[in-house]
């Protein structure tokens, strides 16, 4: 089983890969900030994007519950939370 | 339709809207109690309830406008022009009610694209308020919440409402979008071209649509497309829409399965990803179509819906001021992108450039025609016309682009862009990656924005040219990568033309390739240099990941010589070095040999290098010319800068095994220049 801080940094590589943030580092993603508006910036095309993504590299799926979805894209802490206990890969 | 909506006949309990409010983001600002419970769990919002909310609201905005009489006449305001409001909402539901409220009480609605501060204060000259259920878009006008006035505990006074046709002429809206010469501009919508469109929709697409179809969305109602369909089709024929705007597909599929009928009205950003989800197929038998605007619809993904849910989406092509202006289905048949003119409007392509124009009941034209059921729109979109009758689009021609459903003049961002002291010169385009579009900047900085890339880097240095942009644009269409130029390139007639631009863009590979070799040459030991020539697919010769731009080569038998620039992206790399990149002198030598290999086919490779001086350093973005001379075993090389002085940047020769001696292989070549690049700037024969 992976440890949680190496599923974050792999987390935020899958981010700025898959949403073709050039200019940004896994540093510069801080695991606890928002990653949309306030905090890293995403919108709302990069959540689908960001989505896709989770999808091919961990086969976790995406909830039918805007709630719970909202809270699952709050920040790459609670993202990793997710894939830990979603991932089929 | 909507000219005599509130006096047709419908029965009390038949639904408007439907949803689960509360779950969406649509009224988490409010913390009304009440409003809560009324939307808690799916609400079902009935026709009763619709008449009863923008009863009370027209009640509300005849108050208002009564004490504003006075400020008018004291302002010599010009009180015979309809009075204007502000509308931003989230929740469609809300919207609806404004919008009929407005209407029947003789106001129009000014509809913002987004509810960014810039773009409200802009737009609120002119409107004598804002409707709105967000507390915390600061903006300095008397601002009303669309359903409070509806509320129980509202006291409005008895001023008396009712219901009346509305005029077919009178304006009903303006929306604001961003015209093509960068300016915003304000698209006025009268009752007569919303009903027209209305009638259109219902009679072309309405059939195959039962009573209570729910109306599920994706796009926003404060553009033109969502308005009309999300909102506007479904409450004049008495179809329930959603309240809720939907972020990913997985949370609409579940909803529209529970429905016995429904339709999506959506954008190809989503439609690309609900083709992936699962579960799809079993909304073969409850979605009645899909629809899709706000750009085309890539054919992997209009096919991949076709084999799920047995039809291909509905594509919609038209823009704020045409209205709808085509629809197709797409299909694999020869024509099977072809467009199919909506009936009643009338096209033709300009004979001057191709582009599209449009006569249509639904289009908003500036000048005042003798004919006014009709008006004349020419479009961006170059079209190619087909015998019969169809189109098919060309491209635009205009530097507008759609990213997701928003529609941005570039000219409007550079402008505004240059407005920040970091910066000479910038030019914007779109760049397509698989179905997103998003936008590139190309830009010249100033010493000091060049002094503020050097102490903050490229992070910052992105995020403070877009802040003063995110009070204005929508998120969505902020520039997503920069490139930073010494000047814009341009073409041999002084143009920036697009593809140069995008050029610098495609050559990203450059910076992984860029990334490794740096590891190899600051730190690395033998065992790191070796590898690349040891796995032939991944050596430094690579050419495609390895090139510079080139513009312009000579060759000849012996000798050859070609203009390049450095990949700007190089200066991404970090580790070459931090703040200052420069190209490594390793990487010089491996596009010394790409070229000589795009010239000498089966060019032998080189035992050992002599000569090799690094003169000066060659920076990111630099032109170079590249000049290889062969004579003999011996293959000559300099890198000159382009400029008059045309300094040196690096030079010498390689050797070549002659006939009869033995190849060296792979291995010790790398060997040989790992030495030659630890001796920079020294000779080394």
């Amino acid at each position: 089983m992976q440890n949680f801080e190496s599923l974050e940094k792999e987390l935020k590589e899958l981010i700025i890969q898959s949403l073709m943030l050039e200019d940004v580092t896994p540093d510069d993603i801080v695991s606890e900030e928002p990653l949309f508006v306030e905090g890293l910036g995403l919108d709302s095309i990069d959540a689908l994007e960001l989505a896709i993504a989770l999808e091919n590299q961990y086969g976790v799926k995406i909830e039918d519950n805007p709630e719970e979805n909202r809270k699952i894209f709050m920040s790459v802490q609670s993202l990793a939370a997710y894939v830990g206990a979603h991932r089929a890969k | 339709m909507f000219a005599n909506l509130l006096l047709t006949p419908r029965p009390e309990h038949s639904i408007v809207a439907i949803g689960n409010v509360g779950s969406a983001r649509d009224l988490s600002c409010t913390n009304d109690e009440s409003t809560q419970k009324r939307v808690a769990c799916e609400a079902r919002l009935n026709w009763a309830c619709f008449a009863r909310d923008v009863a009370a609201l027209a009640r509300a905005l005849t108050s208002v406008e009564s004490s504003m009489e006075s400020t008018k006449a004291q302002f010599a305001m010009n009180a015979s022009s309809a009075p204007r409001w502000l509308l931003f909402t989230e929740n469609p539901y809300a919207f609806a009610v404004a919008l009929t409220a407005l209407a029947q009480t003789g106001c129009v609605a000014v509809l913002p694209p987004n509810s960014q501060r810039e773009t409200l204060h802009e737009l609120a000259e002119g409107c004598v308020g804002l409707l709105s259920d967000q507390a915390d878009l600061a903006i300095a006008l008397p601002t009303i919440d669309p359903l409070a006035p509806g509320k129980p505990e509202a006291t409005v006074g008895k001023i008396p409402f009712v219901a009346r046709a509305l005029d077919a002429n009178a304006l009903l809206l303006e929306i604001c979008t961003s015209g093509s010469t960068g300016q915003r501009k304000r698209v006025p919508k009268c009752v007569r071209q919303i009903d027209a469109e209305l009638t259109l929709l219902e009679k072309v697409f309405g059939e195959s649509l039962p009573a209570d179809t729910q109306f599920f969305a994706t796009a926003s109602h404060q553009h033109f497309y969502g308005f009309l369909f999300r909102v506007l089709w479904p409450l004049v024929t008495g179809r329930p829409f959603r309240l809720e705007s939907f972020l990913y597909p997985e949370e609409i599929l579940p909803r529209m399965a529970q429905t016995n009928s429904c339709a999506l009205v959506s954008t190809p950003a989503h439609l690309k990803r609900l083709k992936d989800v699962s579960g799809l197929e079993t909304l073969r038998s409850k979605c009645r179509v899909l629809f899709s605007s706000g750009g085309p619809l890539s054919p992997e993904v209009a096919s991949a819906l076709a084999r799920a849910l047995g039809e291909a989406p509905i594509e919609i092509f038209g823009s704020t001021e045409t209205g709808g202006v085509a629809w197709r289905k797409q299909s694999s048949t020869p024509s099977g992108l072809a467009w199919t003119t909506l009936p009643g409007v009338e096209i033709e392509r300009m004979p001057s450039d191709g582009r599209l124009r449009v006569h249509s009941p639904f289009a908003s034209s500036e000048s005042d025609g003798s004919d006014v059921t009709k008006a004349t729109c020419e479009m961006g979109d170059c079209i190619e016309l087909l015998t019969d009758g169809r189109f098919l689009v060309r491209g635009r021609a205009d530097r507008i682009v759609k990213i997701g459903e928003k529609r941005l003049a570039l000219p409007e961002m550079e402008a505004r862009l240059l407005e920040n002291s970091f910066l000479q010169e910038v030019a914007l385009l779109p760049l397509e990656r698989s179905d997103t579009t998003r936008v590139g900047a190309v830009a010249v900085l100033s010493d000091a924005g060049q002094s503020f890339l050097t102490q903050h880097g490229r992070r910052a240095l992105a995020q403070s040219l877009t802040q003063n942009l995110q009070t204005r644009f929508d998120r969505i269409v902020l520039p997503r990568a920069w490139r930073y130029v010494t000047r814009l390139p341009e073409d041999a007639q002084g143009k920036v033309t697009q593809s140069l631009l995008r050029a610098l863009f495609e050559a990203s590979s450059e910076v992984t390739e860029g990334r490794e070799k740096e590891i190899a040459l600051d730190g690395g030991t033998p065992e790191e240099m070796r590898t690349p020539s040891t796995a032939p697919n991944t050596t430094p010769f690579d050419p495609q990941s390895k090139t510079p731009l080139v513009f312009h080569e000579e060759r000849s038998e012996t000798s050859h010589r070609r203009r390049c620039r450095v990949p700007e992206n190089l200066a991404s790399c970090d580790g070459h070095f931090p703040m200052n990149p420069i190209v490594p002198g390793v990487v010089q030598l491996d596009w010394v040999m790409t070229a000589a290999r795009d010239v000498w086919e089966n060019l032998p490779t080189p035992i050992r290098i002599e000569a090799l001086k690094f003169k000066t350093l060659l920076l990111p973005g630099q032109e170079f010319e590249l000049a290889l001379q062969r004579t003999g075993s011996k293959l000559s090389f300099t890198l000159r800068n382009v400029n008059p002085d045309g300094e040196i940047f690096s030079s010498g020769r390689f050797v070549l095994p002659s006939d009869g001696e033995k190849e060296m292989n792979a291995h010790e070549m790398s060997l040989h220049r790992q030495d030659s690049t630890k001796g920079n700037g020294n000779d080394r024969d």
